[in-house]
């Protein structure tokens, strides 16, 4: 029989601290948007995310300001309703009677919350919805976090109606570190390139993302087609998840070993990981997507130019294999694993070929800069991915010269050579050239 | 190009003019920043022409000129012009870390003009990443750059390759490819500069904030870009911000500089019609007696306040 209760409960200060540590601040901000996202999607009430959906996101749009002092996101996309804010929307956590809208993103009932107090200490919350009062939330978070620990609870007072329906979220009083983030240029360069990228289906559909002013148009994922080169699409039914898997060429390897050798680029080849239509993984090279395990080999820089796409959908988003950061995958998902499975023979393809096109480069190198290029996302994909049969019977037998030299001698001759931006591997082969010129031509 | 239009490389009249630009700017700032107590380092080579202004136009006493040829180090030691400038052998990125481990005038913030004869690439970064995790607070950073083909590439596509092979998301965005032709590169890679700055003082954790505050380019032949700021501390981050966002800071150059050598007689007669709120017309050029396009009379107009004496001997 028990004699007392030990106490079990966090305090809000140890929770808020532990729930904003595990995220960074590009994937917060993320988060945010997300939640507008989902609220269009449920407005507009959308069929499943797929390769032939054109869903119209043109009504909606979602505008963030970030400064050194402040972060607001507004949007249009439909707001909460007084009772969803009241039950479910600040709740630390999903309720379990709180059933998820149907193919949405949002799954565990935290992003939200931990944004923002991940940035700062004052935060002003304005929605409003259809049919229901406006209200706001304004939440000091130290004076909220020393209350009686029981109160969890916030305070929804009622506010002037915006004129269309829709969320605003302005935080003020921002932690030093994120101020210092949100003046560096290159986090608002690298936040604006990810959002281009991560939710680039929603742009096409017409979504309006702007960001301090700047309205951020869609990185496009490609593939190149023609000249005996082509994709592939499969597509799998997993325990009512539907599961498109693309992959294909989008640029021609790298060729070169040395760092200056490298494509700038490379940071967009690898796989990615989509769930209802979201960029949860991009560009990966890792293990989380079959790189360096089950007999594929690590990444390489030569492996540059494979783009492959896991494009998951499901109408409750429990089901997608993704974690609470959404930027990773839940790798023990068996969904999740039976996809690998089914990508690993696009994985191998592609590194086979990098390895072929060694022996006959000038031919792939010609099939490879006649090939065009065409949007990734497309259900008109054959079902054989295709690359370059090169012709073996025409190999000229070759040998590699390897050397190291010091750097800044390498960039002298490059200079000499006339461009100093030149890879090492064209300063070598340069060198070659002009030695075989004066010596034995 | 007529050959009375190419560079001098021995009086370098658009260096000349940039270097006054820079230190006529620091004389503002020193208005916040006792800059006479900063320790001025920089690549003096032979002619140690930024130390001796840097000397007797702002009281810097102690400097370190960079020297990596081992002749050069001789021949800098001999040509030093006074006797509180250090001459150290090597390159900056082995120079600045063995001066900071010695705790060579610890605390004192820095002046350290890099005058790179060649492109931004991965040393130059390194060279940023050190001094805005290292320098000490209110130091001034300035880096000039090469931005000749020879360096950045013949072509827009090479130029952005390039600088986001070096410089990542310090790249804008929004920059296409358009934002790396003849017109643009140069704006374009004095952003990508600063920003990189900027963000490799957030990137150190340091109570500090890179404000930028020098943006000038100018061409003696090949295209030079010089970039820089302060990595301030507080105080002096509101009073740089605002005293470099004032339209008579002198720090940042809208258009390159490219005033054409002239004789002291042809320069000398047109600054006998300045000043004249406006670019002398060209009919007036020609009724002197000779004739300029209007691009080199605007740039002459624009810079004659420090058009250089070519019979300046400093020493």
């Amino acid at each position: 029989m028990a004699i007392a209760k030990a106490k079990a409960n966090p305090t809000k200060a140890f929770f808020v601290h532990m729930i904003t540590r595990d995220i960074n601040l590009s994937d917060c901000i993320l988060d945010l948007i997300d939640n507008s996202i989902d609220a269009a999607r449920t407005k507009s009430a959308f069929t499943a995310p797929s390769l032939d959906a054109t869903p119209d996101y043109k009504p909606y749009s979602i505008e963030i300001s970030i400064s050194k002092d402040e972060f607001q996101i507004k949007d249009n996309c439909g707001g909460l309703s007084l009772s969803d804010a009241t039950d479910y929307a600040f709740t630390f956590g999903r309720r379990d009677d709180d059933e998820a809208d149907p193919f949405t993103i949002g799954v565990y009932g935290i992003g939200m919350k931990r944004a923002m107090f991940k940035l700062g200490k004052r935060i002003l919350i304005r929605s409003t919805h259809e049919g229901d009062p406006s209200f706001k939330a304004v939440i000091d978070v130290d004076t909220w976090a020393t209350r009686e620990s029981k109160d969890w609870d916030f305070d929804l007072e009622a506010d002037e109606t915006m004129p269309s329906p829709g969320l605003s979220i302005f935080v003020k009083d921002l932690y030093s570190g994120i101020s210092d983030e949100f003046g560096n240029p290159a986090f608002l360069n690298e936040l604006a390139m990810t959002i281009k990228r991560d939710y680039s289906r929603f742009i096409n559909f017409g979504l309006s993302v702007k960001l301090n002013g700047d309205v951020l148009t869609a990185s496009n994922l490609q593939f190149l087609e023609g000249e005996g080169i082509s994709p592939v699409r499969e597509t799998l039914d997993i325990d009512g998840v539907t599961v498109e898997i693309l992959a294909g060429m989008a640029a021609k390897p790298t060729e070169g070993n040395e760092p200056s050798d490298q494509d700038p680029y490379e940071n967009r080849y690898g796989w990615y990981v989509l769930c209802n239509d979201r960029v949860v993984v991009a560009a990966d090279k890792s293990e989380e997507t079959g790189w360096g395990v089950n007999g594929v080999p690590r990444w390489h820089p030569q492996y540059a130019g494979f783009l492959g796409i896991l494009f998951f959908s499901s109408n409750n988003a429990v089901n997608l294999p993704l974690t609470t950061t959404k930027r990773r995958v839940d790798q023990s998902s068996k969904i999740y694993r039976q996809a690998l499975v089914e990508a690993k023979p696009m994985t191998r393809k592609w590194i086979e070929y990098t390895n072929a096109r060694k022996i006959s480069i000038d031919e792939a190198r010609r099939l490879e800069n006649a090939a065009t290029a065409s949007y990734a996302f497309r259900s008109n994909i054959g079902k054989n991915f295709t690359l370059p049969t090169l012709p073996e019977g025409r190999v000229i037998k070759e040998r590699n010269i390897a050397y190291r030299m010091e750097e800044s001698r390498i960039k002298k001759l490059a200079e000499a050579f006339g461009y100093a931006g030149m890879t090492a591997k064209d300063v070598g082969i340069q060198s070659f050239e002009f030695a075989e010129k004066e010596m034995v031509s | 190009m007529p050959s009375f239009d190419t560079v001098n490389y021995s009086i370098r009249t658009n260096k000349a003019i940039q270097r006054s630009i820079i230190f006529d700017s620091l004389g503002v700032a020193s208005k916040y920043l006792p800059l006479n107590e900063h320790v001025y380092i920089g690549f003096g080579s032979i002619w140690f022409t930024d130390f001796i202004i840097a000397h007797k136009q702002l009281g810097i006493q102690n400097m370190l000129s960079i020297e990596s040829n081992p002749i050069g180090v001789s021949r800098a030691r001999f040509n030093s012009p006074f006797r509180t400038i250090r001459v150290e052998e090597g390159h900056s990125s082995v120079v600045l870390p063995k001066i900071l481990n010695e705790n060579w005038y610890p605390g004192r913030p820095w002046i350290a003009w890099l005058d790179y004869d060649y492109g931004p690439d991965d040393t130059v970064r390194d060279d940023i990443d050190f001094i805005a995790s290292r320098a000490p607070a209110n130091s001034i950073l300035l880096l000039t750059v090469n931005v000749g083909p020879k360096y950045l590439g013949n072509s827009p596509r090479q130029r952005e390759d390039n600088l986001r092979r070096t410089f990542g998301t310090s790249v804008a965005h929004d920059a296409g490819r358009a934002q790396f032709d003849q017109e643009s590169y140069i704006k374009t890679t004095s952003r990508t500069l600063t920003n990189y700055a900027q963000a490799s003082v957030v990137a150190a954790g340091r109570p500090l904030t890179f404000v930028p505050c020098f943006d000038v380019a100018y061409r003696d032949g090949t295209p030079m870009l010089t970039v820089g700021g302060a990595i301030a501390n507080q105080v002096v981050q509101q009073h740089l911000a605002t005293l470099s966002q004032h339209r008579t800071w002198p720090g940042r150059a809208p258009n390159l500089i490219e005033v054409p050598p002239l004789s002291i007689k042809e320069a000398s007669a047109m600054q006998s019609l300045l000043p004249l709120g406006a670019a002398i017309p060209r009919r007036d050029i020609q009724s002197l007696g000779f004739d300029l396009d209007d691009k080199q009379i605007a740039a002459f107009c624009d810079h004659y306040t420090r058009y250089p004496s070519f019979m300046q001997v400093i020493s």
